[in-house]
């Protein structure tokens, strides 16, 4: 009777959230960011099982000794998952990534600086709201992520998650507290994955996002 | 030929090759196991699944009848890189075999794969959900799946607006 009646109780539940976390883990590993996305938005349960997964993600993503495939794997795949809330940005429908050769450029060839400024601090507020400084973009599947300089990268998580809340109110460049100049040039997926190499376990999303 | 008698939840028994069987790492280990147990090496081992219902049962069999020639894939094959059979592509057959099933089925076709560790049924039937959400908005995926929004207070829209720089492109 106590049986039956659990029965009854399992079949009211979608059978999607009676998947086990093994079964399910896999298939939000196969979807791509917006569909993981919007099944987060979903209902409660599977909000949960998606945070999960990706906090499930980085515990092993801090295993140290990560081999250049699993570095490639994340390049590839997740880096574009776990970054999304806190450095990546989307590219735009017409991507044209910028850097600060590109003002240098610019700022060469005609017009005056102010008029340039002016126009680069638009357009950094209308395609960039993360953007804090110079610094460099690159693409990981479809998302572009910003390279840190050096000194901006060793800031500690804390400092960086004040420099996201503080770029995201549109300060202009060059105002981040710990904005010390230099750059790191990541421009592809062998230079992120040697760059990743470099800094070795725990540290990367500390390197890679803000 | 050696057989085995392979019983469902509701008491269906299927007659199977132990050959075929054994292709499933659960039924290998339980025909192993009797085999260690009986006195008798002519004995018909009988392994009885109860978490699985005969019409379910029954469509694991017909798959694994159909792949009986593949190389069977370890449980943890291409973990590392991410990638299992789904992504490496399907066959005609396995297409034709999913396409029928609504989505009740292919959920306990999920469960029974993974219980009764058929890694290729379970990479391809996962690839099925997997499509079913991909590309569909959040109210599709809700209809889709029978899924109820159960978020409490602002719950909801505070996940939307986190996900929003990315939705909006």
């Amino acid at each position: 009777m106590k049986n039956r009646k659990k029965q009854k109780k399992l079949i009211k539940i979608p059978f999607i959230l009676q998947l086990p976390c093994e079964i399910l883990d896999p298939i939000i590993n196969l979807l791509p960011l917006n569909s993981a996305l919007h099944l987060r938005l979903t209902c409660h349960s599977l909000n949960t099982n998606v945070e999960t997964f990706y906090k499930k993600f980085k515990m092993d993503l801090c295993a140290e000794n990560l081999s250049p495939n699993q570095l490639h794997f994340i390049s590839r795949i997740h880096l574009q998952k776990i970054t999304f809330k806190r450095v990546a940005k989307p590219l735009p429908r017409n991507p044209a990534p910028f850097s600060d050769s590109d003002k240098r450029q610019r700022c060469n060839s005609a017009g005056s600086v102010d008029d340039f400024d002016e126009e680069w601090r638009e357009r950094c507020n209308l395609e960039h709201l993360y953007y804090t400084g110079p610094s460099q973009y690159f693409q990981v599947g479809g998302i572009q992520v910003r390279s840190l300089s050096a000194p901006f990268a060793l800031a500690t998580s804390q400092a960086a998650a004040a420099g996201a809340e503080e770029a995201r109110t549109k300060s202009p460049p060059h105002s981040h507290p710990n904005y010390a100049g230099g750059n790191k040039n990541i421009y592809n997926f062998s230079s992120l994955q040697t760059y990743l190499l470099e800094l070795g376990s725990e540290n990367i999303f500390d390197y890679v996002l803000i | 030929m050696a057989l085995v008698r392979v019983i469902s939840s509701d008491g269906a028994a299927f007659l199977v090759s132990q050959r075929l069987a054994k292709r499933s790492g659960k039924l290998k280990t339980e025909i192993e196991t009797f085999r260690k147990s009986s006195d008798n090496s002519e004995a018909q081992p009988e392994i009885r699944i109860v978490t699985i219902r005969a019409e379910i049962l029954r469509l694991v069999l017909q798959w694994l009848q159909q792949h009986q020639n593949d190389p069977v894939l370890p449980a943890n094959q291409n973990e590392q890189d991410g990638r299992g059979d789904a992504e490496m592509g399907q066959s005609q057959w396995d297409r034709d075999f999913l396409a029928p099933m609504d989505l009740g089925i292919v959920m306990e076709l999920i469960l029974a794969a993974n219980h009764l560790e058929v890694k290729g049924l379970l990479d391809i039937t996962c690839k099925l959900v997997e499509s079913k959400i991909t590309g569909r908005t959040v109210d599709e995926i809700r209809t889709a799946f029978k899924l109820k929004s159960d978020f409490k207070g602002n719950e909801e829209e505070q996940t939307r607006l986190e996900n929003r720089w990315c939705v909006e492109n």
